[in-house]
């Protein structure tokens, strides 16, 4: 007799039994595969959303909060450019990089595009060593040491569009964003006007899927001088350190620029970052539930399954299937209710995300096949476990007793 | 009578030309220049407008600069006046806060820059020959190679030979100072203490530091090519000390983990 015909034979025999049974099981993988699969894209959409921002903390006028800057992206309030030698001049630990930013609005060729004037790092660094021989004792963490001998080089336009920071820029040259190139046809070398002012474009950023690719970058300088904004600043975008930024560098900063609003970037992805906290806890409660529910569930079909059948398993052992026949038996059929259930769980689980995915999270989401893999395991261990008492007393059955029974 | 009169001539251009000078470079520059030339120290005074907070640090300023007498020099630099835009551009210092002061040690480094200050801060600017010199190399955005050794020092040549072979590269020559200090000088006690280096030293030591002042390689006794190159490739390639930058040394951004 071939044992696994005989396992399918059970249990497609009775299908309104099969989806009872294995319902309570699919309901739960579901559950999880499109939480994790939703939480999954969320997180990794935060991580590209602080991947962008490449700063974490921003320095802003008083009167303007995280909001308007990015969503307005400039604004009436400003800040004076002396703050920038305020803070290289500093001992405030955690501070990677700054890249102090005038934002304003122009018009190239009748097109709107977000004119933004950047400090190149070379411009200020210099001030960091101002503090004298103090420097030789200050704390390791204010900062990064220089890259001597141009051994970890990248081009202005990676450095810029990656950690929102370049090293150096000429007063005429600009960085142009990749969606506004694509609208004025701009490409590395090409000359344009802004500002009745003449720019040479120093190359074209790739890509970032934010505000970036709707901007034109210029020297600070520049367009303060053109935009009779002599020495004033929308923002200061700071590199902090990580861990100085939960150990009081906003707290030294907010001392050192008693005047400013400085806020973090965790603030902008505050609401996100708790929604996927939530929910992952919530994957970890349903996790407990199938376990006990899907578990009891199954355990309890199976015991039924041996009670209703222990006649046919009284003849089956009388026929010669020794115990561990029947065992198997019983683990086979529970093994492949865990296959249907964790299939079966991880499709629907995976429909919902697709569906739920930009309605709960504002993301768009896609499979994940390893989820499958992990739905599958954690579906078939559920079964075996639940249902291996049932199997054990089903194989210690005595036929003639059972064979006895109405 | 010509010749009487030639002389004249020569003598008003030569005054005229020196005034002309004077009105185009400044106070503040021809101080640089004076300063260099009498190996003092120079301390310069820039102001935009006469103010409270001006006319407060002024006051300080003059103190301390009495205090110190003929040992230095000072001068006060209107950072709005024309002639002075080479010392104000020279230092980069139109949109610094005002007032503001800046000290010059005579091998050109800036030993202090001040937005507020006192007596003592002042006084602190200072600094020994040594820190100094490891100073003006930082300053230019050089390596620099701080070799402690004297004559009770073991692995003296040794220590040296890696150093000489890591600067005869062309790839380092250029942007690489060497400094050699004894540790027992107690000119440069203070300057060693701040960089955490012993100077009670049985064997040779070499230091590796990165601007601003980022201590990034430690060698005791002999010191060799390929590992000061390791040590300044590693500097080159991290970020925060921390090992996390956003956007940057963490996979995906995922800072703190």
């Amino acid at each position: 007799m071939n044992w696994n015909i005989f396992v399918l034979r059970e249990l497609f025999q009775r299908k309104s039994k099969l989806i009872t049974s294995s319902l309570a099981i699919v309901l739960g993988i579901a559950a999880i595969v499109s939480i994790s699969t939703i939480t999954t894209y969320s997180e990794e959409s935060v991580a590209k959303e602080l991947d962008a921002l490449g700063a974490n903390v921003l320095i802003l006028p008083p009167e303007v909060s995280v909001a308007d800057y990015y969503s307005a992206d400039f604004q009436n309030g400003e800040l004076p450019e002396e703050y920038v030698t305020l803070i290289a001049m500093s001992n405030v630990e955690g501070v990677d990089n700054m890249s102090p930013k005038l934002t304003l609005p122009t018009d190239i060729k009748g097109n709107r595009v977000i004119l933004t004037g950047i400090l190149p790092k070379s411009e200020f660094q210099n001030k960091t060593s101002w503090q004298g021989a103090g420097i030789f004792s200050r704390p390791k963490i204010c900062g990064s040491a220089e890259d001597v001998f141009k051994m970890n080089q990248k081009l202005p336009q990676e450095t810029l569009a990656r950690k929102r920071v370049i090293t150096n820029l000429e007063h005429h040259e600009v960085l142009v964003g990749a969606d506004i190139a694509k609208k004025l046809h701009l490409k590395e070398g090409a000359e344009i006007a802004m500002l009745d002012s003449p720019f040479k474009v120093l190359a074209v950023l790739p890509t970032t899927g934010t505000i970036d690719d709707s901007r034109i970058f210029a020297h600070l300088h520049t367009v303060q001088a053109l935009t009779d904004k002599d020495a004033l600043l929308s923002a200061i975008e700071v590199v902090g350190c990580c861990k100085q930024v939960s150990k009081g560098l906003i707290s030294n900063l907010q001392s050192l620029l008693p005047e400013a609003n400085i806020v973090t970037i965790a603030h902008i992805v505050d609401t996100q970052v708790k929604t996927n906290a939530l929910m992952r806890n919530l994957s970890y409660l349903l996790l407990m539930i199938i376990v006990i529910m899907g578990g009891a569930s199954i355990g309890n079909d199976m015991y039924n399954n041996v009670y209703e059948r222990r006649k046919e398993i009284g003849i089956l052992i009388a026929l010669g299937a020794t115990p561990k026949i029947i065992l198997k038996v019983f683990i086979k059929k529970a093994a492949l209710l865990g296959l249907l259930g964790g299939i079966s769980g991880y499709i629907i689980g995976t429909v919902l995300a697709l569906a739920l995915g930009p309605l709960i999270a504002g993301v768009h989401v896609f499979p994940i096949l390893y989820l499958s893999i992990i739905a599958v395991v954690l579906s078939i261990c559920i079964a075996i476990g639940a249902s291996y008492f049932p199997a054990r007393y089903a194989s210690r059955l005595e036929p003639s007793i059972a064979l006895q029974e109405n | 009578m010509r010749f009487t009169f030639a002389l004249f001539l020569i003598g008003f251009l030569l005054t005229l030309s020196l005034n002309l000078f004077a009105q185009t470079s400044g106070s503040g520059t021809v101080s640089i220049q004076n300063a260099i030339a009498e190996d003092k120290y120079l301390y310069l005074f820039f102001y935009k407008e006469q103010n409270d907070k001006t006319a407060k640090l002024q006051a300080v300023f003059d103190q301390t600069m009495q205090k110190l007498g003929e040992k230095v020099k000072s001068a006060k630099v209107n950072v709005k006046s024309a002639s002075e835009q080479s010392v104000v551009d020279q230092f980069n210092l139109k949109r610094a806060p005002m007032p503001f002061v800046l000290v010059l040690a005579p091998s050109g480094a800036i030993t202090g820059g001040f937005s507020t200050f006192n007596e003592e801060q002042l006084l602190n600017s200072q600094i020994s020959m040594g820190a100094a010199h490891a100073l003006k190399a930082l300053q230019d955005h050089k390596l620099l190679i701080l070799t402690l050794q004297n004559s009770r020092t073991t692995s003296n040549q040794e220590a040296l030979s890696g150093i000489n072979e890591f600067k005869a590269d062309p790839r380092y020559s250029e942007a690489t100072v060497i400094i050699t200090l004894d540790p027992s000088d107690p000119q440069e006690q203070k300057f060693l203490n701040q960089l955490n280096l012993d100077t009670h030293l049985a064997q040779a030591t070499t230091v590796l530091i990165a601007p601003p002042a980022e201590i990034i390689g430690k060698y005791q006794g002999p010191t060799h090519k390929a590992q000061m190159v390791a040590d300044v490739q590693k500097a080159a390639s991290g970020c925060c000390p921390d090992g996390c930058c956003p956007g940057g040394c963490c996979p995906g951004g995922k800072c703190g983990k």
